[in-house]
């Protein structure tokens, strides 16, 4: 952002409207290019043509709109290129077209205006891309028009006279490819000639007076456009038939729906199966490096430092990078394909009856894997109350961290038999939460349109694109940036809080404790002679140093005195104690009841932890502790529950205020407590318990 | 003022795109509704004169896909219903 800012500074007296550049006095070193155009006209394969993978991408100050940008060579010098958000208009009151129209007039916080505009024009809609490019042009600014999908335009014997069409138009135009690279050379060489003569580009536009309004002014326009493409397009083929049938079999108004639904298990499946591999690796390689610190640093402060509160910490991040990665592959290709667009077709009917809008379909849908994606993806959501209630009930969506939650707590306390003789009860309460999820989001909505009253009409205008094979270069770019994206601020807020918990989960450490357990090992080191047998007893004894330290923390203290609160649910204080430190992330529920059950909490301790769990008793009455209806309590909790700080930070961001983060918590924690006290207390009754 | 006939021939001189059969061509004769909601249907390119064609209508009263300007567009039917069309020329 350095960069940035600097060149805000230097660019802060010019460009308040059309025909100030002065790019003629700009140093040669610092040009700026700018992409604009409009959806699914390839300007991302453009982008990532001219930058290859130098490219940053991060919010645009105080707005959720994107900003991708990297330098690119053009002619001798290097130039900062930025890509645009894809647009329809310049002057709608989207806040993507807002920002789009601010960075070309040199009005956006965080952006220089531009020196060149570069618009893609898609050779089979002419007319709607010259609209953009007739509005960037009336700009003033430096334009050259690219024309994309030449490669295709030849494939489909489409015949276009690009040549008429540059006599008639001010600006250069320039047919190119971005998939295979064709014409970047030449489109370079017109950017830099572009850049030396920007007065060429001020004309006069007659509908620009002033006093027109909206739609008198898209009127002439569209007639101007219709003029200039007079006889330009030579010949046409019929529209294509793969779109044709395609769409006869994917909107099918039974198939559609139906191919849809196997769509997506079909992804989940994958993301599932695919993802154990490598999260095998990064859960091994976490191990190796708690490992290491352990060999090197002993079983010290410092050491449990690194290795439980920052490897564990970061290592629970970077172990959900698999499936995110996995699920933005595939939502790059159903994007690609043109897919994603019909899947929100099919769904707008349903979303808007509960207070939603079919754009939600992608941000929920990313949920699956992770909300944070999920909440970002919101941005395409016009109408600000259907964006507000998408970002508010993403979270209940079933979440890759929920796994290891319902993985443990099904496995060691419902117990595995046979319901309506085929199915497997332990199933049966995995599928449940999935579904209880989704409908949790859906009544959550409705109440949500009841609630947030607006005036703002909703809309639902979607370009259902022509299909197009993935482009896998763009592709893999696409999700290296993703990757780092996440990394870095997922990271950043789990560092911090893997830290502030690992500290309230080591401290105070009292010295009495640890006095008792030193004479304790001082004892067996004494009394057992045989080594081996002496340093099993004595493991025995640090497990147990550990659990009674945990009790005398501050989290321990947390826990017992949370626990009246949470008697009610059937949660003991160490479920408190769980639920307290997975507060930042939901999976730590499961490290944390192995440490305080006194197993290592080492991958291999998960099978040893269901074993305890289900044989831990009561000590007074020996009753199991733990019986299926405390298992059902903890699942309907984590199924609503809001136990993710990063979800709530993003919120924040997306939303611009405290306030929703806040709401979001408190309503979903008292779901959460609610729903668990009555599947406890039903339980209980239907003993259960 | 709002007695019968003239309601009815109110509502035979208001064809909308959203009561188009798919397949159907017809011409945008003016676009009803607020200024927002006009303004981006012009830029969209709905404006008097244009030729639009239904493609399809998804099932349960969902939304409907036309073609304007060669380009398809979904947009719901109560949206459709503040297009008026005339007969195609």
């Amino acid at each position: 952002m350095r960069v940035e800012d600097a060149n805000v500074a230097r660019h802060d007296g010019c460009g308040t409207e059309a025909g100030s550049s002065a790019s003629a006095t700009v140093p040669t070193s610092t040009l700026c290019v700018a992409l604009a155009g409009n959806p699914n006209t390839g300007k991302t394969a453009l982008f990532n043509a001219l930058t290859g993978l130098r490219h940053k991408v991060a919010n645009y100050p105080g707005v959720t709109v994107e900003k991708r940008w990297g330098t690119a060579a053009i002619g001798p010098a290097r130039c900062e290129v930025v890509d645009l958000p894809g647009i329809y208009s310049l002057d709608s009151s989207s806040i993507e077209e807002r920002i789009t129209r601010d960075v070309l007039c040199g009005r956006q916080a965080g952006a220089r205006r531009p020196d060149v505009a570069v618009v893609l024009l898609d050779p089979f809609h002419l007319e709607r891309s010259l609209y953009v490019a007739l509005q960037v042009m009336e700009l003033g600014l430096p334009t050259v028009l690219a024309v994309n999908f030449m490669d295709e335009v030849r494939r489909k014997r489409l015949q276009i006279d690009l040549e008429r069409l540059e006599q008639r138009l001010p600006c250069p135009v320039v047919p190119i490819s971005a998939l295979t690279r064709e014409g970047i050379d030449r489109l370079t060489a017109t950017i830099q000639q572009a850049m030396g003569d920007g007065q060429r580009f001020v004309a006069s536009w007659p509908w620009c007076d002033g006093g027109n309004d909206a739609c008198a002014t898209a009127q002439q326009r569209y007639a101007w456009i219709g003029k200039q493409l007079d006889g330009v397009l030579v010949y046409e083929p019929r529209h294509s038939d793969v779109r044709v049938v395609f769409d006869r079999v994917l909107l099918h108004p039974v198939g559609g729906p139906l191919i849809f639904l196997s769509i997506m298990v079909l992804v989940f499946q994958s993301i599932f199966t695919w993802a154990l591999v490598p999260m095998g690796w990064i859960a091994g390689a976490v191990d190796a490096c708690q490992a290491l610190i352990h060999r090197w640093l002993g079983g010290g402060l410092p050491a449990s430092f690194l290795a439980d509160g920052v490897i564990a910490g970061v290592g629970s991040v970077v172990l959900f990078l698999p499936q995110i990665v996995i699920l933005f592959f595939f939502i790059g290709i159903l994007e690609d394909t043109g897919y994603l667009a019909r899947g929100a077709f099919l769904l707008d009917r349903l979303m808007h009856k509960v207070g939603l809008n079919g754009k939600a379909f992608l941000p929920l849908f990313s949920s699956f894997a992770c909300a944070i994606p999920g909440i970002m993806a919101t941005r395409t959501i016009e109408n600000r109350r259907e964006r507000l209630i998408t970002i508010l009930v993403a979270p209940f969506m079933t979440c890759s961290a929920r796994l290891p939650v319902y993985a443990l707590i099904t496995a060691a306390l419902i117990p595995p038999i046979t319901v309506l003789g085929v199915l497997n009860l332990q199933g049966l309460v995995f599928v449940s939460l999935y579904l209880l999820g989704i409908v949790a989001a859906a009544v959550i909505s409705m109440v949500l349109k009841k609630m947030l009253r607006s005036d703002e009409p909703s809309h639902f205008f979607l370009e259902l694109p022509p299909y197009r094979m993935p482009q896998w270069r763009g592709l893999l770019t696409t999700l290296w940036t993703r990757a780092r994206f996440f990394l870095q601020t997922a990271g950043s807020i789990i560092l911090l809080l893997s830290i502030g918990i690992w500290c309230i989960t080591a401290f105070p450490r009292p010295a009495s404790v640890r006095r008792a357990f030193a004479q304790e090992r001082q004892l067996v080191t004494l009394q057992v002679a045989d080594e081996a047998a002496r340093a099993e007893v004595v493991a025995g004894i640090e497990r147990r140093e550990s659990a009674a330290l945990l009790e005398a923390s501050a989290a321990g203290h947390l826990g017992r005195w949370l626990e009246p609160a949470i008697r009610p649910l059937g949660f003991d204080w160490k479920i408190g104690v769980a639920i307290i430190t997975s507060f930042a992330q939901r999976e730590v529920f499961v490290s944390t009841l192995s440490i305080i059950n006194s197993l290592g909490s080492g991958s291999d301790g998960a099978t040893a932890l269901e074993d305890t769990l289900r044989s831990a008793r009561h000590p007074v009455t020996q009753q199991p502790l733990y019986p299926p209806a405390v298992g059902l309590s903890i699942l309907v909790f984590y199924a609503f529950a809001c136990q993710c700080v990063s979800t709530l930070a993003v919120v924040r961001r997306e939303t611009g205020s405290w306030r929703w983060p806040v709401v979001m918590f408190a309503y979903m924690t008292a779901l959460a407590y609610v729903s668990s006290l009555i599947v406890y207390q039903g339980g209980r009754l239907l003993g259960w318990g | 003022m709002f007695d019968r006939s003239e309601l009815v021939q109110r509502a035979m001189a208001h064809r909308t795109l959203s009561g188009l059969a798919p397949g159907q061509e017809a011409v945008v004769q003016q676009i009803e509704g607020r200024d927002d909601f006009r303004d981006r249907l012009a830029h969209l390119g709905f404006l008097p004169g244009t030729r639009v064609r239904m493609v399809r209508r998804a099932p349960l009263g969902g939304p409907v896909e036309v073609r304007i300007r060669g380009y398809h567009l979904a947009l719901r039917r109560r949206d459709a219903r503040h297009v008026v069309i005339d007969d195609a020329s």
